[in-house]
């Protein structure tokens, strides 16, 4: 979802992980950084906006944060429809919420396809004497479905900013690629029209036709 | 936030010669935290930046809203706007916020400016080339002044005319893809209307920006122009899943704040944003109704209270947020919002990034509401009350809940007793006993007095006395106990509702026909003036909506609430088609108006409703309107009474006999259910309309034909004892509510719907209390044996033939008898066999002036030729010259 004007990129990113594993928090981090956590500019942290440059190129970064809590993961797919870019946060402290990552991540896989930038992130490790996920099998499991991996501390600014600037670039990147392929293909068929692609998922062709009862024709 | 602005940064004069002459500068931002404020392009008079300006404008941090520029000079920052305390008041807003990143770890903070920060004697306000459309109006200011007249508003408009004269019929029938489409190619056709100008055009080419605004107002104005049409359209297209959504919504209004786990501190911002979202029906286009949304998004966003309380709301909050929001806001059509809002937008106005989510949040919210998670919330909810065994100890009812409890597990009228007298020396003592478990007879009287009024006056909170409250459990076995214990079955809670009121409000089905069996008041309003047949329309109960109908007759079908609603207008409203139906078949009035005076047309939200509501209402409830009215006259005056007859006896004389006409309201509604319950195939229901209350009747009537006449078996011989000794009886017993050849508006009588729809035990009854066979309906002039032939029921036209006095050669209003329609109609062998062989003339003509051995010619139905010839041979012996003259004329005729 790249858009022109001003020269300016929009990425959408999207935050998925079980309830309490401190994707809200990861995100006020990194968009609200500037300020104390008293002085807090925002007061809804479901969505934010993140302007960043990195050498020049501008981009915009959407951050959707989503509903953590279980009853709420089959409203997943509204969510991160679209996307360019998914951090998967994880507490390490918790082996369950890893599990869910797991999950998620073969969700996405299966919706989104290779497009999508995938981040897992340990997340809390300021509480590492807890520590029930262990780095290496994080890592491995990274590794092993494409994704980078990372380790991060909300609550001491560790590694948050790292992260999502890794993501950036790489979101960056699979853009830039898409971009010189859809330029050599559209210069090979010259006439391309923009073609909307819309599902009509609920479509009701429910034909009520009203039928009189007492009418004797 | 910041707020919308955005500009490309490379491009901006300020920030250029910052990084060509002072790079250093942005090196040591990087390393010392330094913050860059630059003034957006255009803002900026001066060519030459001096060093001094650059260095009013780098701001060194000291705390998070404290700064000193590089020129020494202090600021502060509230609320997005950088102030500086002096002469000049400096207060300059912060647009918006860069981070740039310099390869590897190097980064520094850029805020865009709205102006210089301190040069005010040389500011000019800068003209914003960006102009952001937000609203209607915008867009209409900007069509307007881009022409500078009102040419290409108005060739919308005449497009937009243009475009509902074609497709009104048909728009609301299509499926989805095509209204896209439809809509879509009317959009590029008013896109084309403003690229006639030449100067749009080189606009548009030179600015992209432009040519988005341009498409925007476009759109905005072309959606506008469509009004209502358009979304009644998209309405019609998603009836099925609204309707199922409206039933859900309405059955969770009890859904509270802390149901959700919404904190109650958001109580008035979720008053301010249900405001603001209820209004989304009340503008038509893409535009609006997206500012509707972010509206009720920003009343959190924005406030000040939550500022206060240091609360950051999170998705979670937010999705429960919409959720109570879409419960609230008596909105019946959230899904053709959703995808209007989603499909209709054909530019990118929507895709910046809050309007996503505000979409995404909306449909997620929808979801959630669909979903079953939401109902076992519910659930547990409603469940709250009923198990309160450990809650109820903080309640001041305690009594109330504990005993509800011990009652519920009573099986039996025994078991009650012994649970009261067991409970009610616990808890409520004053009853005096010899002892508690004394039984003399004195103590018993006074138990069994004392229970009764003591278990009747136990309420709880909201003044239910047990018989509500176990209606709300739906707990049928105990509700049949306690009525037995002769409860006031009207018995009001502070609400003003009776035990009928919830069950229908509920949705049990059984609870309320055990109710209406008991005698409840059937139109009894509580304290919103809504009565049960107004709860079960609103909520959607079908089942309850047909058995308040069918099972009993003294329901008001036009009873107005307090907001003037009859229950024909909450069922339109929330798009149950069925009960509209229902209520309609009933004769519910569609001419009332409520108290915002909108009739029943005007609040139906989609074409189906809209077409029953003009079929039922507008065709034939005129007439039932006339008839009534009608009526009532004869009831008054007595000479038009005579009239009547002397009407009656015209129609005789030209053979032509109708039915009785109703004597009243109730009549009329009477002989509507009877019909329908023969419609229904409903025998006892039939019966008991008839004035059959004993089964007993019913057996006998369906025993008077015994296996033949002399049969002597067991169970005839028993019919023929039966016979003697209830004759008497029997003879008192069939006395018919109301006359058998009652007929309702249409002149229809109960023989004619038990012959149409072969009802045939009906039938036999109907015959043999003597209806009439011969009755014509009022505008087709149909006999109930028309009405046989026609559908093809063999047997009820033998049992009609089988009547001595049956007119078998009777004409409708197009001069066909019964066998035209055994025969050219229906080409069945049989039926024109039984016709002929009972005598029906096969040379009568119709009003085309052809008989119907003709017509059987024409169409080539030899078999029945052949029958037909056979008899007209064996009647032309007997026939004289003129009819085969006739005959032969028509031949010849061909």
């Amino acid at each position: 979802m790249a858009s022109p004007v001003n020269g300016i990129k929009n990425f959408k990113v999207v935050l998925l992980g079980e309830g309490c594993v401190g994707k809200t928090s990861l995100v006020l981090r990194y968009v609200e950084d500037k300020f104390n956590n008293n002085h807090l500019q925002t007061i809804q942290a479901s969505f934010l906006n993140k302007k960043i440059n990195i050498d020049g190129k501008r981009l915009n970064l959407a951050i959707w944060d989503t509903a953590g809590q279980e009853k709420f993961h089959a409203l997943g797919p509204i969510y991160y429809r679209s996307s360019n870019g998914a951090v998967l946060v994880y507490d390490i402290t918790d082996e369950k919420s890893f599990q869910q990552v797991k999950t998620w991540v073969k969700e996405l896989r299966k919706m989104l396809g290779k497009d999508v930038c995938l981040i897992i992130v340990g997340n809390k490790i300021d509480l590492e004497k807890d520590r029930h996920v262990s780095l290496e099998e994080a890592e491995d499991y990274a590794n092993k479905v494409g994704a980078v991996h990372f380790q991060t501390s909300a609550k001491l600014n560790q590694g948050v900013e790292d992260m999502f600037l890794v993501l950036s670039k790489n979101m960056l990147s699979i853009n830039e690629q898409k971009e010189s392929l859809n330029n050599s293909l559209s210069r090979q068929n010259s006439q391309r029209r923009n073609v909307v692609v819309v599902d009509d998922e609920q479509e009701q062709t429910a034909a009520t036709k009203s039928c009189c009862g007492s009418s004797g024709s | 936030m910041w707020s919308q602005y955005d500009e490309d940064l490379s491009k901006n004069v300020f920030f250029k010669s910052i990084k060509e002459y002072n790079s250093d500068i942005l090196s040591k931002a990087a390393t010392e935290k330094w913050i860059i404020c630059v003034p957006r392009t255009g803002s900026q008079r001066n060519k030459n930046i001096s060093i001094t300006t650059i260095l009013d404008h780098v701001l060194v941090p000291h705390s998070a809203d404290t700064f000193s520029t590089l020129s020494k000079k202090n600021i502060h920052l509230k609320d997005q706007h950088l102030k500086y305390d002096n002469i000049f008041n400096v207060d300059v807003e912060v647009l918006f916020e860069e981070t740039h990143y310099v390869g590897g770890e190097n980064k520094y903070t850029v805020w865009c400016i709205e102006k210089p920060l301190f040069l005010s004697q040389n500011f000019s306000e800068c003209s914003n080339n960006q102009v952001s459309l937000l609203t209607l109006q915008d867009c209409v200011d900007f069509l307007f002044n881009e022409t500078a007249e009102c040419q290409i508003l108005e060739s919308i408009q005449n497009l937009c005319t243009t475009f509902w004269k074609n497709e009104e019929k048909t728009f609301a029938l299509d499926i989805l893809q095509s209204q896209i489409d439809l809509i879509g190619n009317l959009f590029s056709q008013c896109l084309q209307v403003c690229f006639k100008s030449d100067g749009l055009r080189e606009k548009c080419n030179s600015d992209e920006l432009f040519l988005e605004n341009l498409k925007l107002a476009v759109q905005t104005c072309m959606q506008y122009c469509l009004g209502q049409k358009l979304m009644y359209g998209i309405n019609s297209l998603h009836h099925f899943t609204d309707s199922e959504l409206n039933k859900i919504i309405r059955n969770s209004l009890n859904v509270s704040l802390s149901d959700l786990n919404i904190p109650c501190t958001l109580e008035n911002e979720i008053i301010s944003a249900k405001y603001e979202l209820s209004r989304i029906n009340n503008v038509f286009t893409c535009l609006d109704k997206v500012n509707c949304l972010a509206r009720a998004f920003n009343v959190f966003n924005r406030s000040k209270n939550l500022q206060k309380l240091d609360m950051c709301l999170t998705s979670d909050d937010f999705l429960q947020i919409f959720v109570y929001l879409i419960l609230q806001c008596n909105i019946p059509n959230w899904i053709a919002n959703l995808s209007y809002i989603k499909y209709f937008n054909f530019t990118n106005f929507g895709n910046t990034d809050q309007n996503c989510f505000l979409k995404a949040n909306l449909e997620g919210s929808i979801e959630f509401i669909k979903s079953s998670a939401f109902l076992e919330n519910k659930i547990s909810c409603m469940d709250k009350y009923t198990n309160e065994d450990n809650k109820s100890d903080q309640h001041s009812n305690t009594i109330f809940y504990y005993l509800y409890n011990k009652l519920k597990k009573a099986k039996s009228n025994e078991d009650l007793c012994n649970f009261l007298r067991i409970i009610f020396n616990k808890y409520l003592p004053e009853t005096d006993l010899c002892h508690p478990l004394c039984s003399c007879k004195k103590c018993e009287q006074i138990l069994m007095g004392g229970y009764n009024q003591k278990i009747k006056d136990v309420v709880n909170e909201h003044n239910q006395n047990f018989l509500i409250f176990s209606c709300i459990g739906n707990n049928i076995e105990l509700i049949e106990l306690l009525l037995s214990l002769e409860f006031n079955i009207n018995f009001k809670d502070y609400c003003g509702k009776t035990a009928l009121h919830y069950a229908a409000q509920l949705g049990f089905q059984d609870v309320l026909m055990l109710l209406i069996n008991f005698g409840a008041d059937v139109n009894i309003a509580d304290n919103d003036k809504n009565t049960p047949l107004h709860l079960a329309s609103d909520r959607g109960h079908e089942n309850c909506v047909n058995a308040l109908i069918y099972s009993s007759n003294l329901v008001e079908l036009n009873l107005q609430n307090f907001s003037g609603d009859t229950p024909l207008f909450l069922a339109a409203k929330w798009g149950y088609i069925n009960i509209v139906k229902v209520l309609l078949e009933g004769g519910a009035s569609v001419c009332i108006k409520n108290n915002r005076k909108m009739s029943v047309l005007q609040v139906a939200p989609n074409y189906y409703i809209t077409e029953l509501i003009k079929w039922y209402g507008v065709v034939k409830s005129n007439k039932v309107i006339k008839e009534v009215e009608c009526l009532s006259n004869t009831s008054n005056h007595s000479i038009s009474n005579i009239s009547e007859d002397i009407a009656f006896r015209n129609l005789k004389e030209r053979g032509i006999f109708h039915g009785i006409k109703p004597k009243n309201d109730t009549e009329l509604k009477s002989i509507n259910v009877l019909l329908k319950s023969i419609e229904n195939n409903d025998f006892p229901l039939a019966c008991y309309y008839l004035g059959y209350t004993n089964i007993l009747d019913l057996k006998k009537i369906n025993l008077d034909t015994k296996c033949h006449p002399l049969c002597n078996c067991k169970a005839c011989s028993a019919v023929d004892e039966l016979d003697v000794l209830d004759e008497k009886h029997y003879k008192k017993k069939v006395r018919f509510k109301i006359n058998i050849n009652t007929v309702n508006k249409d002149g229809f009588s109960a023989l004619h719907i038990a012959a149409k729809f072969g009802r045939i035990e009906i039938l036999r009854i109907l015959l043999d209390s003597g209806a009439s066979t011969n009755l014509c309906t009022y505008e087709t002039y149909y006999t109930p044996l028309h009405l046989a032939c026609m559908f093809e029921r063999v047997p009820a036209v033998k049992e009609l033939l089988k009547c001595g006095d049956c007119n078998i050669d009777a004409q409708d209003y197009k001069g066909n008898t019964p066998l035209y329609y055994g025969s050219i109609k229906n080409n069945n062998l049989k039926l024109v066999e039984i016709l002929i062989h009972n005598g029906a003339d096969s040379q009568k003509t119709n009003d085309s002036g052809k008989s119907i051995l003709l017509q059987c010619e024409e169409k080539n139905y030899f078999r029945i030729c052949s029958i037909l010839k056979e008899n007209a041979v064996s009647k032309s012996k007997t026939s004289n010259t003129n009819e085969s003259d006739d005959f032969i004329k028509n031949k010849s005729l061909l």
